[in-house]
């Protein structure tokens, strides 16, 4: 299959059924690569809502709930500091990439996208 | 009335620096830096931090390490008193946990290996060892316990209750602690750099060190506990206070305690754990108070490492030879001053005289405490004489038949109250943000704080708070080890360890109300909540309200490994009770803690009745007998009872409450709740009473907890 049809289907699919939003794709805007990473960081971004729901036993918030460009801490979730770190013991277990003290002021748990773009920039386990 | 004088008769210390008065001095005078890599128990190369570690010469296979250190520091206190101390009173917050962790990894199931484990089992053998008949207190408020033990000493030396008391702090390594600091980032891979512009955290260590404070003085030099100060930040479970306002508040009410001003510190030995947030918070708030009047300034914990519930009793022996050899200890491993700080620790030891001395302790839960320590001045400050009592101003309870008012039916019914309530019913009612973190113990306390505080107009609501808990959260403690041991030390919750610690309920509680006066926990087995109860005595000389409670969650694992008299029953139960207390001459129904003495001692039954006035006097005025007979002593509880019964001559209704709430450390609570019932009713229960509700009219109802301490609760109209 040609690539931009595969990546059309792939988008359709994850729009649809799993509610990720993917940039159209657009000669010469992606190369294979970028298109791979896009995919998998909508997907991580899917996937550390769930896990940041569970983990933290947030009663009344729903994956849905966490917007991605909106502030992760300290603000209407009701995330604190020690949520965070129960966040850095499931980083590092689940995705390899450990965080430690010096970073924790850091931008990285500005909102949940900066903490995706961190996690998929430093993780082996995961495509970028 | 003419002050009360307290002196330090006699010290003992052990840590990473050597063990002794004169090796720690050495040490200090060296600007020793004694963190080196853990070797206690393995830990994986990319796991290896610096710790402050004691090497035990001869290391007992059974005793904990921890018991093991409070008995060298309490050795060398005690070898120049050759009479027993009238108390004994010790911070710790860990215990036997280290045995009990190696124990609980290779799934040790004999009860009897895990004899040491309680916190309070540290004062018990050391009550023992020196043959002190008196009340025994083990304080557990973390970081702060050491000298939140020293305060309490401090006051039960100067209302007269006792005129020698053996008090100081002890803590162990162990994984609980060294993987849960590190869970929170906490722990400076260099070792602690306190107020350094580069520092990153605390070193965990271990050690211990005890004093034995005296109303008399002693001979040659003079040393002497001219205040302590007590406050809560009522803020976060870990984090301190942003500007430090409950550090400052406990430094203010040191020096009002002591009745000195600011300019009579020469030096403060200051917490400085070498985390970002407390040394922020710390420089502020001692900016805040000495403005540019500081005295000289340095933490000690980047020599020690940071002792934990020793650190506070530690640095008051610090304090106490920093006066007597004239010598200002080194903020060891600070390099660089941080200048958002605007602090300037000494970074040598200065050789300068030195008369008055601060020390701070602040711990998780926002529990801090100041200790003023100086050379022995004329003109000690005048006590409060004569209090009034603490009145009940509101109570609640849990047990398996519900809440308060079931469980009173069910009392005023004859029907058991044994079990263990449902979590959603025990939690109903609670903030749902406030719950998500919290297991069964801290939800239990937050439930009856609540209850216990229904109605309550503002100027009634609690400013201090004081919980007994025999066992702490068990479900926490289990499940942070469960996790540390299946992820092969690698991934422990963070969000456990924070709930492990024995105050981590009582901060809560402090956070629900925003109670922000002293804030305690006290962990003696079966008379914890006794042991609470003697504290808020002992911390409320105003009309603060404080609150009560005494609290224990059953865990099917751990309870029936640590608790001998679960074992026995073999029914799991928990619960526990909660009073709001005031100290008022208005008339209403009083508390008092009346006796808590050890039961070794032949005549010890006859000194209790004694106390409550003599048979005469005691058969007149109390209208029932609630007794506590845990079940792992039932043979021995059930004699004292027959003796106390036949030297008292007591005829009335004696409820052997253990049979109906079923068996847990904090059920004395229960039983002083359902009394405080019993008086507000004026009747007690007719299933009690030989068939028809007995009325007591103007009578009390007396608490007794029996096995190897004798206490007596009194419950009545004042």
């Amino acid at each position: 299959m040609h690539f931009a049809k595969y990546f059309a289907m792939v988008r359709m699919v994850l729009q649809n059924r799993v509610g990720v939003n993917v940039p159209r794709w657009r000669h010469g805007a992606y190369n294979l690569k970028d298109a791979i990473a896009i995919i998998a960081m909508e997907n991580l971004i899917q996937e550390l809502k769930v896990k940041i729901v569970e983990i933290l036993n947030l009663p009344d918030v729903s994956p849905d709930d966490i917007e991605v460009d909106g502030q992760l801490v300290g603000g209407d979730l009701g995330i604190d500091s020690i949520d965070v770190l129960e966040m850095v013991i499931m980083i590092e277990k689940d995705y390899g990439v450990s965080i430690d003290n010096k970073e924790l002021g850091t931008k990285v748990f500005a909102t949940l996208r900066t903490l995706a773009i961190h996690i998929q920039e430093r993780s082996q386990r995961l495509p970028n | 009335m003419s002050g009360v004088s307290i002196y330090v008769a006699g010290s003992g210390v052990v840590s990473a620096l050597g063990c002794g008065v004169a090796e720690t001095l050495a040490a200090l005078e060296n600007n020793q830096r004694a963190m080196r890599s853990i070797s206690l128990f393995p830990v994986s190369a990319t796991q290896s931090l610096k710790v402050g570690s004691v090497d035990l010469a001869n290391d007992d296979p059974v005793l904990p390490r921890t018991h093991q250190l409070a008995r060298i520091a309490a050795d060398q206190a005690m070898a120049q008193c050759r009479q027993a101390p009238d108390a004994v009173v010790l911070g710790s917050t860990t215990g036997g946990i280290f045995t009990t962790e190696s124990l609980l990894e290779k799934g040790g199931s004999d009860p009897q290996a895990y004899a040491c484990h309680a916190v309070g089992s540290v004062a018990d053998d050391l009550a023992r060892r020196y043959g002190c008949k008196g009340p025994v207190l083990s304080v557990s408020t973390a970081c702060s316990s050491g000298s939140v033990a020293i305060t309490l000493a401090l006051a039960m030396l100067r209302s007269g209750k006792a005129a020698r008391v053996l008090v100081g702090g002890a803590d162990a390594l162990c994984r609980l602690t060294y993987f849960g600091f590190k869970s929170l980032q906490l722990i400076d891979p260099s070792g602690a750099r306190p107020f350094d512009r580069e520092r990153r955290g605390m070193s965990v260590a271990e050690g211990a060190a005890m004093l034995l404070l005296t109303t008399e003085a002693p001979a040659g030099e003079r040393i002497q506990i001219l205040g302590a100060g007590l406050s809560c930040d009522a803020h976060h479970a870990t984090a301190p206070h942003p500007e430090g306002a409950g550090a400052r508040a406990a430094m203010q009410a040191a020096l009002d305690d002591a009745g000195l001003p600011i300019d009579a510190i020469d030096y403060i030995n200051l917490h400085g754990t070498g985390t970002k947030d407390n040394d922020l918070a710390e420089a502020r708030a001692v900016r805040a108070l000495f403005g540019d009047r500081l005295p000289l300034l340095s933490s000690t914990k980047g020599a020690t490492g940071h002792t934990l519930a020793a650190a506070g009793a530690i640095e008051a022996v610090i304090a106490a030879i920093a006066i007597r050899h004239g010598l200002a200890p080194a903020n060891t491993g600070l390099d660089t001053p941080d200048p958002d700080l605007n602090l300037a620790p000494l970074r040598t030891p200065r050789k300068t005289p030195l008369t008055t001395v601060m020390s701070n302790s602040f711990g998780f839960g926002g529990n801090n405490a100041a200790l003023i320590i100086g050379a022995a001045r004329p003109d000690a400050r005048t006590d409060a004489g004569c209090l009034p009592p603490l009145i009940v101003r509101g109570w609640a309870c849990i047990s398996g038949a519900g809440h308060g008012p079931q469980s009173r039916d069910a009392f005023r019914a004859g029907k058991s109250l044994c079990g263990c309530l449902d979590d959603a019913t025990m939690a109903l009612g609670l903030p749902v943000r406030t719950i998500r973190r919290l297991k069964r113990l801290p939800q239990m306390a937050l439930a009856l704080a609540t209850h216990s505080c229904q109605g309550i107009t503002a100027d009634r609501m609690p400013v201090a708070v004081s919980l007994g808990t025999g066992w702490g959260a068990l479900s926490e403690t289990h499940d942070f080890l469960q996790r540390l041991f299946e992820t092969g030390q690698e991934y422990p919750s963070p969000t456990d360890f924070v709930g492990s610690v024995h105050n981590a309920p009582a901060g809560q509680v402090a956070m629900l109300l925003g109670a922000k006066g002293a804030n305690l926990t006290t962990s003696g087995g079966d008379y914890s909540f006794e042991q609470a109860l003697v504290s808020a005595e002992l911390v409320t000389a105003n009309s603060d309200p404080v609150l009560v409670i005494g609290a224990d969650e059953a865990h099917a694992r751990l309870s029936p490994l640590f608790d001998a008299s679960v074992r026995a029953a073999g029914v799991a139960a928990d619960g526990g009770g909660a009073l709001l207390l005031q100290r008022s001459t208005d008339p209403g129904i009083a508390v008092a803690l009346i006796s808590y003495r050890s039961a070794r001692e032949p005549e010890a039954m006859s000194d209790l009745i004694a106390r409550l006035g003599g048979a005469q006097e005691l058969c007149g005025h109390y209208g029932a007998v609630l007794a506590g007979c845990p079940a792992a002593c039932r043979t021995q509880a059930d004699a004292q009872l027959s003796e106390f019964l036949s030297l008292s001559h007591f005829k009335g209704p004696v409820i052997d409450y253990r049979r109906l709430t079923g068996e847990f450390a904090a059920a004395s609570a229960l039983a002083a709740v359902l009394g405080v019932q019993m008086v507000e009713q004026a009747s007690v229960p007719g299933a009690f009473a030989g068939g028809a509700d007995r009325p007591i009219d103007g009578q009390s109802v007396l608490v007794i907890g029996l096995g190897p301490y004798l206490t007596a609760v009194r419950i009545g109209v004042s």
